[in-house]
């Protein structure tokens, strides 16, 4: 640099004379000429970088710019936004990686700019861990979109899965966003992916009923409703349990996960009609009073 | 005599020492003006490229603008007092840890900053939408950087952290402008299932609230203990939802009582002690 090739040589004394002044000119304009020589190539290099860099960043723009169009999830302003900015940033580098190259210190700059990165690193925490639960929400695949599922305690089908958040929507036709890191920190219930549902109901009947009738009443309905699959085996019934005042019968039957809350809700009524039709009572709680 | 010696030579030695520091003065001046020339033209250029996009509005772009004048001045003067050979390695080592101090002093504020800016980035509820943040239901009044505000339906206003908003579950009620209203009725185990139906389906008759597609619909949805429990659910504007919500019910006693519906109590059978005594 200029001024470093002017401390290396002493300059004459300064005198207000034709031969000091004289002397004076000749020493600086002898500094030019060498610190002119020794700085060209510098300058030629940090031009060279300049040009490289700028067609680079040119480059991984139109890349970006690309690659948005082709997978056409992002929206087309935001994603020139982004590619944009990675344009930006790719040439802010190479603008400091120049400037650093003519002789510039920049290393208190890169201290600088280290320290608000972990800053800003510090204040992205949250977001980041996001985006991380995404990519292995998007590489895993534990739901895809139309899944209906429970996630972070919310039930719904998934409208949307994206890099920071997955959107739900509820049977009653509330949005839910939920970021990915809530979702990923705990359970995923997924009612879809594996088929077939089982729809498991229990009927509670007087203890004064007889069993082998109800039961025989609660599969004759189930097996006559349309939506029930036999794909895994007939509809099933069994006493499930001896209750405070009722004996308590359990129906499962297999349906499609779409179908699953028409056949509860179906039979739910049908089997309370047949019972009624039947001669099978449904009882209410039942207290012994007892007298002193 | 001696002074005005002293300070002749010093004089004297003065053109020296200018024409020693002028190279580097002169190209600090030369980075600072091109610099500040590059940094406004940055951070116009990030204001409007910024604010094409459609969720951004005009605080925001002029934050990110704001931000990149502030901190690509702020390199431009280093370089700038770099090119005149000051030392900035102190400078830029207190600097370095202020940063790394405010850093860990405002993580909580930049973090709403940053959630913030997701928020405006992704619009997941608008100003007007009734939603649900943090568990805190209410209408949307503002959304800025740090937090976002909501007024309840009973008028207290509630402020939300962004970094809480957005790190929770978010529903929003309006966001697909129509909603289902579920409601349950209980009738007794001795009516008329079909009856008890049709009786409930016909209070949504003649209110214009109510949309006819999807129609209203009536399932039993549970065995109750001492009444079997019918969901009624229909279809309306988002904003009608309470409204249904509170006029419904008044009007399905009606239609019940109409029908000669009983809306059961409790149940208990008792069983005298005596008769359990004679059983056993």
């Amino acid at each position: 640099m200029l001024f470093n090739m002017l401390q290396e040589t002493t300059p004459p004394p300064f005198e207000l004379t034709p031969e000091g002044l004289n002397a004076t000119a000749l020493h600086y304009g002898q500094v030019a000429i060498d610190s002119l020589i020794g700085f060209a190539p510098k300058l030629i290099a940090a031009l060279l970088v300049l040009w490289i860099g700028s067609w680079f960043a040119r480059k991984v723009h139109r890349l970006v710019t690309g690659q948005i169009a082709k997978s056409g999830k992002i929206d087309d302003t935001l994603g020139g936004f982004f590619a944009n900015a990675m344009r930006y940033l790719i040439m802010a580098g190479v603008l400091l990686l120049a400037v650093a190259i003519i002789g510039v210190q920049v290393s208190s700059i890169f201290v600088i700019f280290s320290a608000m990165t972990l800053a800003i690193g510090l204040a992205l925490q949250g977001s980041m861990s996001n985006v991380a639960a995404g990519l292995l929400l998007i590489i895993m695949r534990p739901y895809k979109v139309g899944d209906y599922v429970e996630l972070a305690g919310e039930e719904g089908t998934v409208e949307d899965i994206s890099i920071f958040v997955t959107v739900l929507r509820t049977l009653d036709n509330i949005q839910i966003i939920l970021s990915n890191g809530e979702v990923r920190s705990s359970t995923i219930r997924n009612f879809s992916s594996l088929g077939l549902r089982r729809c498991d109901i229990d009927f509670g009947i007087d203890y004064g009923d007889d069993i082998g009738k109800a039961i025989q009443i609660i599969k004759q309905t189930a097996a006559a409703h349309p939506d029930v699959s036999t794909e895994r085996g007939d509809p099933w019934a069994k006493v499930s349990c001896l209750n405070d005042s009722s004996v308590d019968i359990q129906m499962r039957v297999w349906c499609t996960p779409e179908d699953y809350w028409d056949v509860r809700f179906d039979l739910l009524r049908s089997v309370k009609e047949a019972f009624d039709a039947g001669g099978i009572s449904i009882p209410y709680p039942h207290v012994v009073e007892i007298e002193k | 005599m001696d002074i005005v010696a002293m300070g002749m030579e010093r004089l004297q030695a003065l053109p020296n020492l200018i024409i020693e520091i002028a190279p580097g003065v002169a190209l600090a001046i030369l980075i600072f003006f091109i610099g500040r020339a590059i940094v406004r033209r940055l951070s116009r250029a990030t204001e409007t490229a910024s604010s094409k996009v459609p969720n951004v509005d005009t605080t925001l772009s002029r934050f990110f603008g704001s931000t990149v004048l502030f901190i690509g001045t702020a390199a431009v003067i280093v370089a700038a007092l770099s090119a005149m050979n000051v030392n900035l390695a102190f400078l830029a080592t207190i600097v370095a840890s202020m940063f790394v101090a405010l850093g860990f002093a405002l993580q909580d504020a930049l973090s709403d900053v940053a959630s913030g800016i997701m928020l405006m980035v992704f619009r997941p509820f608008k100003v007007g939408d009734e939603v649900e943040l943090n568990g805190e239901k209410g209408v949307v009044t503002s959304l800025g950087l740090f937090s976002t505000g909501m007024t309840t339906r009973d008028n207290i206003e509630i402020t939300v952290g962004n970094s809480a908003a957005f790190g929770n579950t978010i529903k929003n009620f309006y966001h697909y402008g129509e909603r289902r209203l579920d409601m349950d009725f209980g009738v007794s185990y001795d009516a008329d299932i079909g009856t008890a139906i049709t009786a409930l389906l016909s209070v949504c008759e003649g209110d214009a609230r109510i949309r006819s597609t999807p129609e209203p619909w009536a399932k039993v949805t549970g065995l109750g203990d001492s009444a079997v429990n019918i969901q009624l659910r229909i279809w309306c504007d988002a904003d009608e939802h309470r409204n249904l919500q509170m006029d419904i019910p008044e009007r399905v006693k009606h239609a019940l009582d109409k029908a000669n519906i009983e809306i059961p109590y409790e149940h208990n059978m008792i069983i005298p002690m005596k008769a359990v005594q004679n059983a056993v």
